[in-house]
């Protein structure tokens, strides 16, 4: 079903939460793996993705079709992982422990990951770099999304994305190079 | 230098994350169950809205009536009249009032007697005078 479809669905009377339902099943999956990779536990994740899908209940009759509905969920998702990561850097900031480093440690401890030792380091190296060079990265890296989605989602300019993936590809470089 | 991080090692792009068994399915009923519990609240706009086109038409009504009565009245040029009317009228009042000259000076005459003649009087007078009635009869 088309996004189109969906929000005619959604704008019937009676099938707002069946066709919710609807877009559930149509973006979660892609939502979730998004924001896994930003802050590697699978709780966390989780979380954040029903939060994201809450938000986005409250805000759908507000939503104007502007843009995509799959890049209006992203931008919602990534904004509260962005705020999430901040939170917990803010809070591990008091504590000893630096907060990119608990997350490689979850990532280490995690039941939940099958990679190989590269790509072990791969994502350990992601996980050093700031929120938003991680954003960056991973939405250019693995969801090969073009510049000017990235930019729709994360409202930057496509010059300074461009800067922020080259920034943050030579810190993994370096960071696996120390790795492996 | 060899670049460790390069598109000729696609796996590295692969998703190396799993789930839970059965956790998709688990979640979009975790996100149903939480949104049935809320209602969509209604923004201020989609609250004033009604009031705001009920006051919007009786404006609009009120408006084309008295447009109306205005222009196809036909008082309305009399009362226009009527207003200047009144108008001119306590002006003038008020001019007379504020510029009056009394030039009979009836308060200083004397010569006005304010009390009336006693009509036997009259009748005693004019029957002495026959000569004035015979006078007044020739012509």
């Amino acid at each position: 079903m088309s996004d189109r479809e969906l929000l005619e669905l959604y704008h019937e009377e009676g099938k707002q939460h069946y066709a919710f339902n609807l877009i559930v099943k149509a973006y979660g999956e892609r939502l979730y793996w998004h924001l896994r990779k930003l802050v590697a536990s699978h709780d966390d994740a989780n979380d954040l993705l029903q939060n994201a899908f809450v938000k986005a209940w409250d805000a759908l009759p507000g939503f104007r079709e502007e843009s995509r509905l799959y890049t209006w969920l992203y931008r919602i998702a990534t904004n509260e992982a962005l705020t999430f990561l901040k939170r917990k850097k803010a809070r591990a900031f008091l504590s000893l422990t630096d907060y990119s480093k608990q997350l490689e440690n979850k990532l280490e401890a995690d039941p939940y990951f099958n990679g190989d030792a590269t790509q072990k380091a791969l994502h350990k190296a992601i996980l050093k770099l700031p929120e938003k060079q991680r954003v960056v990265f991973n939405m250019r890296y693995f969801d090969e999304m073009k510049y000017e989605e990235i930019s729709e989602v994360l409202g930057t300019s496509v010059g300074a994305l461009k800067a922020s993936y080259h920034h943050a590809f030579q810190k993994i470089q370096h960071s696996l190079e120390e790795q492996l | 230098m060899k670049q460790i991080l390069n598109t000729d090692q696609p796996h590295l792009r692969e998703n190396p994350y799993t789930v839970p068994e059965g956790y998709f399915s688990a979640m979009q009923g975790e996100v149903a169950e939480k949104i049935s519990a809320r209602v969509h609240k209604p923004g201020f706009w989609a609250l004033a809205k009604p009031q705001v086109a009920l006051v919007s038409t009786f404006a609009i009504i009120f408006l084309i009536a008295f447009a109306t009565i205005k222009i196809f009245s036909p008082q309305g040029e009399s009362l226009k009249n009527e207003a200047f009317a009144t108008g001119s009228e306590y002006i003038d009042g008020h001019y007379i009032e504020s510029s009056f000259v009394d030039f009979y000076d009836t308060t200083a005459d004397t010569s006005i007697r304010a009390e009336e003649i006693d009509p036997e009087e009259i009748v005693e007078y004019l029957s002495s005078s026959t000569g004035l009635i015979y006078l007044a009869s020739l012509e």
